[in-house]
């Protein structure tokens, strides 16, 4: 195998490949990216079994062949090569010497053989949606999946199509909150429910960049057990969660009498602040609510206590409310800017949080007893 | 320097039974199970001379010991005595680290400018436990750990012994090297044929030769021969981890028999979480086998728990993984991975959520109970003592049931 390309593009394609890659993986050949030269272009293989992901660089061949290169160690080359052109060249064992001007690296590989065949996975429904409105769901409710493996079935976000093919819900939660975005789409949607790994969607959200483009398109397919998603040339297939997402609408109350309308960063800063002084795994504050006032506290046994009041719109009962910090600060972290809305029933009923000003997102927590 | 204190209880259940029940009292007494099957759970200093001992098969021990008095076993009462003696424990020194029901290690260190020398506290705990407890412990006191248990054990019975830091290598000297903690038949065989019989055996050698001949674990064994044990106490505020367990004195076939233990150690476990304000993600039991092999299994809950009753089904669906016919000589329950509880709200409210919080309020009823009552006024029909599962030919059962009877009347 022997290519030449530019650098930078190489370096660009290793980016969006090597995360799929897992370092921790007790199968060497799962940390290995497999590069597969021929025709005109290379081809870019990594898996972890659950997820894997295939791209096309557009390079010179000047010899056909394949192997398998640490994907970590081969970006980190890459990407600290100067602008121009690079050749690789496997040269004897599954070594692979990397040229560029001035500089020689030769890096141990894998044979081709040993990498995990891909799973082809039919593309039975597909679907095409604009990527800057699915980066921004992403972002939007990830922070609410669960790390637990204990509950596999809240591990991923879960898609669900709206009423009529609309548009398309994201809803994710841990157990303790929940976050929950949607959006009308031009096209039809129409899928079966699915709930999307959680290392899945980040991988996505790597693939389509910070702010998409207006006009990029994010192809969606759909199986009995798997998704593939299509970015430009790049297709990345993942492995759906079995099992039953919870009956989340149950959760969100409807309507909670008592609203409170707060600016988002004063709320966010009271937080931050307080919640300094808050027990340590815990990261329990109190909202004390009543008259145009919110106060926050925290009290910590070993290390002392804090309130801070800011000024809201609330003309309700007095409320106090125990909520972990953190849940709270992750939701105002996705609210851009303006207003927050929280309502509350009482004390152990779940606090709807959303913008004022928009339906952009709705997040729910489940307060702490305190 | 530390000054640690061990207390040891005596024939611990057997000692309970002979407290409850005067008749009892100067005789040999098994406490055991069902009198062709079961096997022996503790037994009095009055039966030892036989040549009974804990764990041995019923059939047999009433064979060495005829007239022996047999009763059955409540473990209810002795965990409300173990809770009594603790809480004697706790007016000496927070630094408590409790090895089993009877059985504790104190750092008293820091209390001796109030109470004075370390010989006078195992003294007054000694005193407490049998005026307020009315039943007999033994002590040993040293610097470390291991010697301090060492000293428990030879001044058995109703005794105890002061090792002091510079007598350390002289007491350890002519004891066997079996008495070192981590040595098991084993080791001991490969020790006896190194020509090593005694610790002093060992502490003669140097830590290179023994490590040329035994390996890493030479060395520690040479730095136990010197008294060396870098081990601090660790009470539960402190630990990772809270656990209860105890060592048979023979060994029990992995089974139903083992339950009653497994059981009681995970309410013991439990009622540790709930004191401190802890909860646990990790439940683990571990099963030392009758060749010294250590066996731990491990469980990672759905949602943190201070219930003893779950831990106790976690415990025992552990026990089903463990390997049926082979022998224990200790088992142990143990909560992992323990943090504070925080009180978060669950936002699915489901059957195991609605249940756990109905548990919750369950536990926080019966601490109090206990606390106000003892332990023992209130306890699960297995740890109660098999009073009404059979009412068969057996004489001294049926003496000590009326016997209870009588002062429960009174």
């Amino acid at each position: 195998m022997k290519f030449i390309t530019s650098a930078n593009t190489l370096a660009d394609h290793l980016y969006r490949v090597q995360g799929v890659a897992s370092a921790k993986s007790t199968m060497p050949a799962l940390s290995h990216v497999l590069l597969r030269a021929d025709g005109q272009q290379l081809k870019l293989s990594a898996t972890d079994l659950d997820l894997a992901i295939e791209d096309f660089v557009p390079v010179k061949v000047e010899q056909a062949g394949s192997v398998a290169l640490p994907a970590k160690s081969l970006f980190e080359v890459v990407k600290t090569l100067p602008p121009g052109d690079v050749s690789l060249t496997l040269v004897d064992n599954q070594r692979v010497e990397i040229k560029a001007p001035k500089a020689t690296f030769k890096l141990v590989g894998v044979s081709a053989g040993e990498f995990p065949a891909i799973p082809q996975v039919p593309d039975t429904q597909s679907i095409e949606l604009p990527a800057r409105e699915i980066a921004r769901m992403i972002d939007g409710t990830i922070f609410c999946v669960s790390t637990d493996d204990a509950r596999y079935n809240l591990t991923g976000v879960y898609w669900e199509a709206l009423q009529g093919g609309k548009g398309l819900r994201f809803v994710a939660t841990d157990g303790h909150r929940l976050a929950l975005m949607e959006r009308a789409f031009d096209q039809h949607v129409t899928m079966k429910p699915v709930i999307v790994p959680k290392k899945a969607l980040i991988e996505l959200k790597r693939l389509l960049g910070a702010t998409p483009a207006e006009e990029q398109r994010v192809r969606c397919a759909f199986s009995d057990n798997h998704v593939v998603f299509g970015v430009g040339d790049v297709k990345l297939s993942s492995r759906l969660i079995e099992g039953q997402f919870p009956d989340y609408e149950q959760v969100i109350p409807k309507s909670a009498p008592n609203v409170v309308k707060a600016s988002r960063a004063e709320l966010s800063d009271a937080l931050k602040r307080v919640s300094i002084m808050s027990p340590d795994k815990s990261f329990g504050i109190r909202l004390h609510v009543e008259n145009d006032r919110v106060r926050v506290e925290s009290q910590n046994p070993l290390l002392g206590e804090a309130s801070q009041e800011i000024d809201v719109e609330y003309q309700g009962p007095a409320i106090t409310i125990g909520f972990n910090a953190h849940y709270l600060l992750e939701v105002l972290s996705q609210i851009s800017e303006g207003g927050v809305r929280i309502e509350l029933a009482d004390h152990i009923s779940p606090a709807l949080v959303r913008p004022i000003e928009s339906r952009d997102l709705l997040g729910v927590v489940m307060p702490m007893r305190v | 320097m530390r000054a640690i204190i061990h207390v040891d209880m005596d024939a611990f259940y057997a000692s309970v039974e002979q407290r409850d029940a005067p008749e009892l009292a100067g005789k040999p007494v098994i406490v055991g199970g069902h009198p062709k099957r079961g096997v022996v759970l503790a037994a009095s200093y009055e039966v030892r001379p036989f040549g009974v001992r804990s764990a041995m098969p019923m059939a047999h021990a009433v064979r060495l010991a005829p007239r022996a008095i047999v009763v059955p076993p409540r473990f209810s009462a002795y965990l409300e005595a173990s809770e009594r003696v603790f809480a004697i424990f706790e007016r000496y020194t927070p630094e408590i680290e409790p090895l089993s029901l009877d059985e504790a290690f104190l750092d008293v260190t820091g209390s001796l400018k109030l109470f004075g020398p370390a010989q006078a506290i195992a003294a007054r705990i000694r005193r407490e436990i049998a005026e307020e407890v009315q039943l007999p412990a033994s002590a040993g006191i040293a610097s470390v750990k291991f010697v301090a248990k060492m000293a428990s054990d030879i001044a058995k019975p109703n005794g105890q012994r002061e090792v002091r830091a510079e007598d350390t290598i002289a007491f350890l000297s002519p004891l066997p090297v079996s008495r070192l903690w981590g040595v098991g038949p084993k080791t001991e065989e490969r020790m006896r044929t190194l020509g090593l019989k005694t610790i002093g055996d060992v502490a003669a050698r140097g830590a290179k030769w023994l490590d040329e001949y035994l390996g890493s674990g030479g060395v520690h064994l040479w730095e136990l021969s010197q008294g060396i044990d870098a081990r601090a106490v660790e009470s539960d505020r402190a630990a990772k981890s809270i656990g209860a367990e105890d060592t048979f004195e023979h060994d029990i076939a992995i089974g139903e028999a083992l339950h009653p233990y497994i059981h009681q150690q995970a309410l013991r476990v439990g009622v540790r979480l709930r004191k401190h304000g802890l909860k646990t993600r990790v439940v683990q039991l571990k099963l030392k086998l009758a060749d010294f092999q250590l066996l731990t299994r491990r469980k990672t809950l759905d949602a943190p728990t201070d219930d003893g009753q779950a831990l106790y089904q976690e415990a025992l669906a552990l026990l089903e993984r463990a390997p049926s016919g082979k022998r224990v000589r200790l088992t142990g329950v143990s909560a992992q991975d323990i943090g504070e509880t925080g009180g978060q709200v669950e936002l699915f409210a489901t059957a195991k959520t609605l249940q756990s919080e109905r548990r919750g309020k369950l536990n926080k009823a019966l601490d109090k109970i206990a606390e106000k009552f003892g332990s023992d006024a209130i306890a699960t029909a297995d740890l109660l003592g098999a009073r009404v599962e059979d009412n068969e030919d057996d004489e001294a059962r049926r003496q000590v049931g009326a016997a209870r009877f009588d002062r429960a009347k009174e």
